[in-house]
Formats: structure tokens, sequence, C-alpha cells
């Protein structure tokens, strides 16, 4: 269970920015709070520069709130760094390791928790099956289409066992008739892992057909749409 | 800012602070100050001691500065004049070995300036092919020079312009022939604008390149056409007169600087992102198109690899000779010492850059992460340093646009001061750490120092700009995989920098091993290195010197060659910073 109080964070304009952006900072969260039960996927929709992308990175660790908590099953998360807290984010462009092989970009995390490299390939070319890719485990990601990329993308962030995962508009790159089918696929597979998510996007079709409940935010707070 | 990086940065900016800005606060000091250490050297050589000013009132250093100048300036001209079309061709024409001739355009990169001094002997020189040819020597004329300079700035004008040309808008030219313009109207009302920026500040690098190179000078200009590099040279090691060696060294530093300035206003105005909708080549397919593109090949093939295959022409005309000059007790000594020299001062420039590039990656990311909060905010600067189309332009460009905060502007400085050995020409290098360093001028560490200065910056810029161009998203997708900063950096940053730490490596060994001037001022006898030999059997009379000196120019080309090939193995097709070829030396 997901619980985020209070979270507050501020977007300063740069003094070089041009003049006919707001000078004046602007609240990217203000007083934000949210709650994500497990097996729960919760829409946050908003306008480009809204702070959706800023709120997924202050749940993730990456950036700092002003104020506010951020806690998982009762754990007050707020401080703890990234890899600590064990939850994974997709972003928007897949970031997958261009280094590295299908299989070796999926079983990242679990190499990262200790798990012996053999292992974790073995545990992974096991992922890439439920994605049907169990044949491009060798591949290297560069050769991957995009839709590939993205089930890749989603198979690396289930095999980490993350608490959280955290969906930024992970279908933007993608054309209309593979999004909606990836759409379908990737709400059954986190349905199955039975985990909490948080999907920010500005597609409300898409949010409406992955998220239980939905919000739009708007002045770095939270609307309730459904 | 935590303590790893400002550890990383203290060594690289200890050793600048120690063989660059010292020296030159001493030169400085020496050109401005009478009375000082220099000034009792020149009591020894005899002469009044020159003035600041006295350099302009003295016929014969007026002359050098002069030609410095001047031969600069008509050398971008004619970089320019050849470039341009060239660069036109190659951008616009698809045909059989295009790649090919992209990639040849970095052979004078990596090609030592003795080798190419000795090639355009062999073309133009006392017996050379072309000049016996067509009856016409060179010889004690100030074009011998200026072949030269054509011969390493040809390709660094043609690769700009190659560049900038494929950032012309397609839409837009093709609105403009849709509304009535020819191509060459297209050209010069749609294409020349959007290009002369990069091409001139390009054309800055070739007139900086030109004024502060040595190597060409000294053995293409003879004593007549000798710039003011070399005069510094001459001044210090033949007539001791190192005082009036400092007021020249210092209105070289003058002007060059001015032309740098000129330079950072032209990087200002560059940092662009990209364009989408740059214009793809088309197949040369019409008769005319293709005697373009033979014609453009022609020009390329006559400048920059004729004097090459020329000096090889020179080697191989008599085997047995060759293999004797090879097998020398010199020729090995020689070898060993230019290999284990170069080795050495590789391993010290590679530590240094890569603590460099690290270094000032951290310093430049920190302020603009925490200012906005938010890495997607900062994705703007992202892309202009990823699309910087010259590294200094980049530079330039935040140094002059940054107004974010101290830390953000101290960052660029400690960026730029990376292109310190770029500004200041490795004659003058050289003469500051003798002023400096008068006891040590003959010690194996200042020579391999002096070595790894110019050759560390190579490393730096290839390392920092491999980590500007890689993406954060996956260094973040890393931390919230489950890695710590120091995982991420080992298994996602460290492996994905690693063809741009080969790369930079693969310039600095060509630096290194073609590295002459600081040879000249700072090394002893019996360390000799293939580049001094050359010198020395040019300096000597006889067609048994003049055969020798190419045979050594071949070795030393092949041993260049080999780190070509090195650099073609990392995937390197694209030129490299463009900053990063320092004066010729």
């Amino acid at each position: 269970m997901l619980e985020v109080t209070g979270l507050c964070k501020r977007y300063w304009p740069a003094p070089d920015e041009p003049a006919s952006q707001p000078s004046a900072p602007r609240w990217l969260a203000h007083q934000l709070s949210l709650q994500v039960a497990a097996g729960e996927t919760v829409a946050v929709l908003g306008a480009s520069g809204s702070g959706k992308s800023t709120l997924l990175a202050m749940l993730a660790g990456l950036e700092a709130p002003e104020a506010g908590t951020v806690c998982v099953d009762g754990d007050d998360v707020t401080h703890w760094p990234p890899e600590r807290r064990r939850f994974a984010l997709m972003f928007q462009d897949f970031a997958l390791f261009p280094h590295l092989t299908v299989q070796d970009n999926v079983a990242f995390a679990r190499i990262e928790q200790g798990c012996r490299k053999a292992q974790a390939r073995q545990e992974a070319v096991a992922m890439l099956a439920r994605f049907g890719l169990a044949d491009r485990a060798l591949s290297p990601v560069t050769q991957l289409s995009g839709g590939e990329q993205q089930r890749v993308a989603l198979a690396r962030a289930l095999l980490s066992a993350p608490r959280l995962l955290l969906l930024d508009e992970p279908f933007s790159a993608l054309d209309a008739d593979l999004r909606q089918q990836l759409r379908l696929d990737f709400s059954a597979h986190i349905r199955s892992a039975g985990m909490a998510c948080v999907l920010v996007t500005h597609d409300e079709a898409e949010a409406r057909a992955m998220g239980q409940r939905g919000y739009r935010l708007v002045g770095g707070q939270l609307q309730a749409l459904w | 800012m935590s303590v790893g990086p400002r550890a990383l940065l203290a060594l690289p900016l200890l050793f600048l602070a120690g063989l660059v800005v010292a020296p030159l606060v001493r030169l400085v000091w020496e050109g401005l100050v009478p009375g000082s250490g220099a000034w009792a050297a020149l009591s020894l050589a005899g002469g009044e001691p020159l003035t600041l000013w006295g350099v302009w009132q003295d016929p014969h250093l007026r002359f050098r500065l002069l030609w410095s100048l001047a031969q600069a300036g008509i050398s971008t001209g004619l970089t320019l004049l050849l470039g341009l079309p060239v660069a036109w061709v190659l951008a616009r024409y698809r045909f059989a070995g295009r790649e090919w001739a992209l990639r040849l355009l970095m052979l004078p990169f990596v090609v030592p300036t003795l080798v190419a001094a000795l090639g355009v002997l062999a073309l133009w020189g006392p017996s050379g092919v072309w000049s016996g040819a067509l009856g016409l020597s060179l010889e004690d004329s100030p074009a011998l020079l200026l072949v030269g300079n054509l011969f390493f700035n040809l390709c660094l004008v043609v690769r700009a312009g190659v560049d900038a040309l494929a950032q012309v808008s397609a839409s837009r030219l093709a609105a403009a022939r849709t509304l009535g313009a020819t191509p060459w109207r297209a050209f010069w009302r749609v294409e020349w604008p959007a290009i002369r920026l990069p091409v001139a500040s390009a054309l800055c690098l070739v007139f900086l390149y030109c004024f502060a190179g040595m190597g060409l000078a000294l053995v293409l200009g003879g004593q007549r056409w000798a710039t003011a590099e070399v005069e510094i040279y001459t001044l210090v090691a033949h007539e001791l007169r190192l005082a009036d060696a400092s007021v020249l060294a210092l209105w070289t530093l003058v002007l060059g600087g001015s032309v740098t300035a000129v330079y950072a206003v032209l990087a200002n105005r560059l940092a662009h992102p990209r364009r989408a909708d740059g214009v793809l080549p088309r197949p040369a397919t019409r008769p005319h198109q293709r005697v373009v593109v033979v014609v453009a090949l022609g020009v390329l093939g006559m400048v920059s690899v004729a004097p090459l295959v020329g000096t090889v022409g020179w080697a191989l005309a008599d085997v047995p000779a060759l293999w004797r000059v090879w097998t020398a007790p010199d020729t090995l000594a020689a070898l060993w010492n230019t290999l284990r020299f170069s080795a050495m001062a590789l391993a010290v420039a590679t530590v240094l850059g890569v603590c460099q590039g690290l270094a000032v990656f951290h310093w430049n990311q920190r302020p603009e992460i925490s200012r906005n909060g938010d890495f997607s905010d900062s994705k703007d600067s992202f892309i202009k340093k990823r699309q910087s189309r010259f590294f200094l332009f980049f530079l330039f460009d935040k140094l002059i646009a940054s107004r974010s905060g101290p830390p953000a502007r101290l960052g660029v400085l400690v960026r730029a001061s990376t292109l310190l050995p770029f500004v200041v020409s490795p004659v003058v290098v050289a003469f500051g750490l003798l002023l400096l360093y008068p006891g040590h001028t003959a010690s194996l560490w200042l020579l391999v120092a002096a070595y790894a200065l110019l050759a560390y910056p190579f490393v730096g810029q290839h390392v920092a700009h491999a980590l500007d161009a890689m993406p954060p998203q996956w260094q973040q997708a890393a931390r919230t995989l489950g890695a710590s900063p120091w995982r991420v950096f080992w298994r996602v940053t460290l492996p994905l920098m690693v063809p741009a730490l080969r790369r930079g490596m693969a310039f600095a060994a060509a630096t290194a091993l073609g590295e002459f001037a600081v040879s000249l001022f700072l090394s002893r006898p019996e360390w000799t290195t293939l580049t001094t030999l050359i010198y020395q059997h040019l300096g000597r009379p006889g067609a048994d010197n003049l055969h020798a000196a190419h045979a050594l120019s071949l070795l030393l080309m092949l041993l260049a060659l080999g780190v070509f090939l090195l650099l073609d193995a990392a995937g390197a097709a694209t030129v490299p910073p463009r900053a990063s070829k320092g004066p010729h030396a």
C-alpha cells in the first residue's frame, strides 16, 4: 500500500528562460496526497509540464520533495535512495541499456539483488517467455521493435518484484494499434503480479483503460476524475 | 558537490596549474618585467632587450608576426574556397565510396605534422614529383607552407561543412526551389545563411592552427618564411635571447587569444538542437553530378592524400636503403623512445582525462537538477549539449548564457580548463616550462608530463562528450532497479563510456606519437624520437638524408595508421570534437 501525504515541489524557472514563461515559481506538487492499494492501478492525467513526471521521480526517489512523506507498507521511504525503495519506474523511452542483451537487461535488477548471473538469466528468459520474447533473449535491445522494447522494459520491471510500479507515459512512443494491444497486455500482467501501480499519461483513453481510479494533476494538486 | 568529484578534479587541475598556468604566468612576467631571470640570460647573449612594443619596431620580428598572420589568413581563405564546394558535394550526393571519403577526412587528425611536411616536400620540394613534372619548384617560396596548411585544414572545413549542410532544413530548401530558386540561388539564400556560422567558426580554428603551428612552418617555411612560433624556437634554442622570445610569445598569445575570442562569440550563437528534417544526400546519377563528385574527390585526393602517397613513394623508391634506415641503431633507439614516451604519456593522459571527464560531468549536472528539481526540465540543456556541433560551442554558450548561479558557471569554467592546452600553442607551453623549471628541462618527468598535457584533453573531451550524450534515464532506470551509484557507474556508465574512452585514447596516442615541438625544447640528445630524428636528417645535406627522412616518416605514418585503425575499430566514423585537434606541433 502506497501512501503519499502532503507532497510539495516547486518549479523554478531559470533566469535565462524566454520572457513568455512566468518568472515566479510554479507548484508541481502542492500538498499532494494519494493512496494506492496493492493490485490497484491509479492513473494521473495532466498537461505537459504539469508535473506528472516529477511526481513519479519523487515517488521513485530520483527527486527530493520540499515537504511531505512517501510511505509504502508502513515504511517511510521519503529519504531512502532509489535502489532501496524497490519501486520500478518505466520510462517513456523505455531506458533499456544499449550495451546489454535483452536477457541481461531483464536480469539487471536480480543481479543487483545478489542473485547469481546464471540464475538471474534463467529467470529473465522465463519472464521473457511470458511476454513471447524468449527467442529474442540474446538479441541486442537495439534490434527490437518499439513494441518489443516496451515489453522488455515491463519484463525488466516485473522481474525486480517491485513494491510499486511507476509508469511514465508508457505507450506514448508507440503507434495507435500497438498501443491498444499493449494496454490490455500490460493490464493483465500488472494485475497478475498484484502490485500497486501509478500510471501518468496525457491520454485519457489510456488512463481509463488501465486505471481503476483516475486523477487530473492541476496546479500541483490531484482532482478526482473517476 | 560531493567529495568524490572534487577529488577527481583535483588531479587534472593541479596538473594544469603546474604545467600551463604557472608557465604562462612566468612567461608573461618575463615579457613584461625587465630584470627577471631571462634578462640575465640575455646579457650572456648580448644585445639590447626588447620592450613589449619593440617587437613592432624590429623589422625582422615584425615581419615574423605579420607573416604568421598573413599565412594563417591566406590558408584560411584557401580552405574556404576549396573546402566549401567539396563539403557541398559530399553532403548532397550519395556515391560509391562516400563513406570512405568521409572517413578519410579524419586522416589529417592522426597524421603527425612532420609526416605531412615530408609529404608536401615529396610533391613540391626541390626534387618533388610534381615540381619536377611541372618544372615548378616551390622551394624557398611561401607556397610550400600554404600547401602544408591546406593538407591539415581542408579536411576540418570540409567536415564542418558536411555536418552543417546536413542540418539545413529539407523543407525550407524544397520551398525555395518550388518558389523559383535555382540550385545556386537556393544555396545562396537558404543553405549559406544556415551554414555560415558553423563554417565561420571552423575557419577561426583553421586560422588558429595555422597561426600557432610550428612543425610545418619549421620544415616548409625555412629561414625565409618562418613564422613567429619558429622564431621563438630559434631565439631560445639557437640565440639564447630568452627575453626577446618571451615578448614574442606574449604577442602570439595576445593575437591567438583575440581569434579565440571571435571564435567564442560565434560559438555562443551556435548551440542549437539538431534539425529533424535535415537534407539527405541523393544519388549522383546524372553526368554533371558525377563530374562534380569526381572533381571534389580529386581536390580532396590532391590536397590530403597525395602528400602521404608521395612520402610513401619516396620511401619505397629504394627499399634496401629503407630497410637500412629502419634497422639502424639510431632509428631503433628513436622508435623505442617514441613508443615509451607515448605509452607513458598515454597512461598519464588516460588517468587525467578520465578524472576530468567524470568530474566535470558530475559538476555540471548537479546545479541543473537541484535547481529545477526535475531531470526533464534540464532536457533542453541536455539536447544542447548533445547536439553541439563543436565542443567549444557548448562551452562558450554555457559560459556566457549560464546565469543559474556560481556552481553552474564554475562547472563550465572547470570544463573549459580542459581546453587550455589547445588554446596555448605547444611552443609557448614548452617555452614556459623551460623558463619555470630550468633545473628540470632535461628530466623525463617533465617531458612525459608535457606530452601528457597535450594528449589528455582528447581523453577528457571524449569522455565528457560521451557522458553528456548519455540520457539520464539510463542511470535513473538502473537506480530504480536497485543499483547503488557505484554499481550504476560500473554496470551502466563505464561500459557505455568505453568506446569514447578508446577513441580519446587513440587521438591522445596519435598526438604523443607525432609530438615535435615539446621534444625539441625539452628533450636530451639521447632521447631522440622519430620526429626529432626526421628533423635531424632534414637538417643534413644530401639525398641519402632526405631519403632517410622519408623512410622514417613512413615508419611514423604506419604507427599513426595503427592508431587510425584503432579509431576505426572503435566505430568512430564521426569526427572528433572540433576543438580536439590542437595547433599542429
